[in-house]
């Protein structure tokens, strides 16, 4: 049996009211809500309660969902509009990362990773929350822009135009070096 | 961060970004749920939509405005109750309720937690009409507001029809169990109540339960969407596959038999939908899509002759920016319309004439859920809303646009009883 097949009877077993077939449903996709839930709002209890808020809606809904296997794109989309309406409710601030410090000399190429993640974050943060969900679900859940557009009830044209915008800001933010090219020997390329 | 490098590892730094050690709140969420009912299947609008188009529709044009009267499938729909005069010869100075148009404002019914109750207005405390073990759901009165009907779950997908008088006594039952229910409407005597469900296959059928306990009957054809036609006892209409395409036609209720087909034009699979009277039944309220886009739907208003033959058609667009606009209903006065647009930015309760003149405004909040249900008072001074997304519920004054919170519950909405003037 695939894991397809195996999620669509726990799904459809979870719309007769099987409680523990939707446990197990809740461990499949609770975590990869909760990282969705938190590179949309960066805050771990918001990020729970639009975590609750959509899994408890899912499973008081779930009667209502006509095709079993579309399970996955229908609990992210309750959990994208959950964040949307935290991030909408809660006070607008800028998103702060912590910048680790480094207590011991680390490789190069580790801190480097670590500073393009903060800056990510960071810019990530800086977005409009509906910009900022075209992002994740795009590249973090790996959606196709139609299937955003149902997810977000927008249009095709308004996920690619979010999406232009967003990607054009977020690279406009973290984008600060020049391409990587030969180094330099006494100024002048080798 | 290099270019090269944002435009390669994106989708990797984010992963790293989000990802997060398996969150211990999940043992609350299932705690939760444990404790929490779950909404029947047949309170989906969407349930009455083909599963290809529902899972091409975004969720926001799918959700039920629920009419008084009407079905509970994907997109919100909500028409306001046409009631039908009742007559009642029972001596001097008795006042009769009309079944359709301006009545006064009865009580307003409704379920929560699986018990049927009521209210004399919708801020005033709530009785109990029907409390038992089982589970009730679903509650109308009748046009003359003398009695009410409701669901009593057999199973978590079927139900059987139950009656009861106005002040909760003589509670019995009518028929079933039924399946799936997705549009209902009273009879304008009050002699039968007709629904939308699904039979065993999933095709939609009408049955017509009569209130005097007599069996009740299938019409005999693929059919949906029923409503009794004001003035005309014996015209009831359904949407009802024909000649290889959907069509409205006019059926006789007694006898099953389609007296007449509509001459209404058709070219895509979804017209002539959510089909609703005038208080006066000289005109059909319908929404047709304007586009092979889903949604797209636009407002149509046909004129109707006695005999059912079609006198004009005249559509509607109030606002060419909508995405779609439908699910209309008929205000009591029958001059206005009440209808729920969808927008790019969310949905809205709208009011605008029916003639098309002037415009429309917008009735309360507009909602960027997943659409929104409504009901008229008697009366036409107050639109009731429910926004399933958000799970509240408002009412609106419809001349101040004033709004006020109600505590109903998420499910269908209240409606009000029909009172005479």
């Amino acid at each position: 049996m695939t894991e397809a097949t195996s999620q669509r009877i726990l799904v459809e077993r979870a719309q007769r009211g099987d409680h523990a077939a939707f446990a197990a449903l809740v461990d499949l996709v609770v975590r990869r809500l909760d990282g969705v839930a938190w590179l949309m709002l960066h805050d771990a209890v918001l990020a729970e309660d639009a975590v609750q808020d959509a899994l408890l809606r899912a499973w008081r809904d779930l009667p209502g969902l006509r095709d079993p296997e579309r399970f996955d794109a229908w609990v992210h989309r309750l959990a994208v509009n959950a964040c949307l309406d935290l991030a909408r409710r809660t006070r607008r601030r800028p998103i702060e990362v912590e910048l680790d410090p480094l207590d011991a000399p680390v490789e190069a190429d580790a801190s480097g990773a670590l500073a393009d993640r903060q800056q990510l974050e960071q810019a990530l943060g800086r977005l409009d929350p509906g910009h900022r969900a075209v992002v994740v679900l795009h590249y973090y859940v790996g959606m196709s822009l139609p299937e955003i557009g149902r997810a977000l009830s927008i249009p095709h044209g308004t996920v690619k135009s979010r999406k232009h915008h967003a990607m054009r800001a977020l690279r406009a933010s973290v984008v600060a070096l020049p391409e990587p090219t030969e180094p330099a020997i006494g100024g002048q390329l080798a | 961060m290099t270019g090269q490098r944002f435009d390669r590892d994106l989708s990797v730094l984010l992963q790293e970004l989000g990802d997060r050690p398996m969150p211990e709140y999940r043992h609350r969420i299932v705690e939760r749920a444990g404790g929490m009912r779950q909404r029947p299947a047949w309170t989906f609008p969407s349930r009455w939509l083909p599963k290809e188009l529902v899972m091409d529709i975004p969720m926001t044009a799918l959700r039920p405005i629920a009419a008084p009267t009407r079905r509970l499938g994907l997109v919100l729909a909500v028409a306001a109750l046409i009631l039908v005069l009742l007559v009642l010869a029972l001596g001097a100075g008795r006042r009769t309720t009309p079944p359709f148009g301006v009545a006064r404002n009865g009580q307003l019914i409704y379920v929560a937690n699986g018990d049927v109750l009521v209210r004399g207005t919708p801020t005033s405390p709530a009785r109990a009409l029907v409390s038992s073990p089982e589970r009730e759901t679903f509650a109308y009165f009748d046009r003359g507001g003398e009695r009410f009907v409701f669901f009593r779950e057999t199973t978590a997908d079927d139900f059987d029809v139950w009656m009861g008088d106005a002040d909760g006594s003589d509670v019995h039952r009518l028929a079933g169990p039924f399946h799936d229910m997705q549009w209902w409407d009273w009879s304008t005597d009050g002699s039968a109540f007709a629904m939308e469900v699904l039979d065993a296959s999933e095709i939609s059928r009408v049955v017509i339960v009569p209130t005097d306990g007599s069996a009740a009957r299938t019409l005999p054809m693929l059919a949906q969407s029923p409503v009794w036609r004001p003035g005309h006892p014996d015209q009831l209409l359904v949407r009802t596959h024909v000649d290889g395409a959907w069509r409205l036609a006019i059926v006789d209720p007694a006898t099953g038999t389609i007296t007449r087909r509509l001459d209404l034009p058709v070219s895509r699979q979804f017209d002539l939908m959510h089909p609703s009277w005038s208080p006066t039944g000289d005109r059909l309220v319908f929404d047709s899509q304007a586009s092979d886009e889903i949604p797209s739907w636009r407002i149509h208003v046909a004129r109707i002759a006695d005999d059912g033959s079609v006198v004009s058609q005249t559509p509607l667009e109030f606002d060419p920016d909508a995405v779609a606009e439908g699910y209309a209903a008929f205000m009591p006065d029958g001059v206005n319309l009440l209808y729920a647009p969808h927008y790019d930015s969310g949905n809205e309760i709208r009011i605008g004439r029916a003639d098309g003149v002037g415009g429309s405004r917008r009735l309360g909040p507009a909602d960027t859920g997943e659409g929104l249900l409504y009901e008229i008072s008697p009366d036409g001074t107050t639109v009731e809303v429910v926004s399933y997304a958000r799970m509240r519920s408002w009412t609106v004054d419809v001349a101040s646009g004033e709004t006020t919170d109600l505590e109903l519950g998420p499910d269908l909405p209240a409606s009000w009883q029909r009172r005479a003037p």
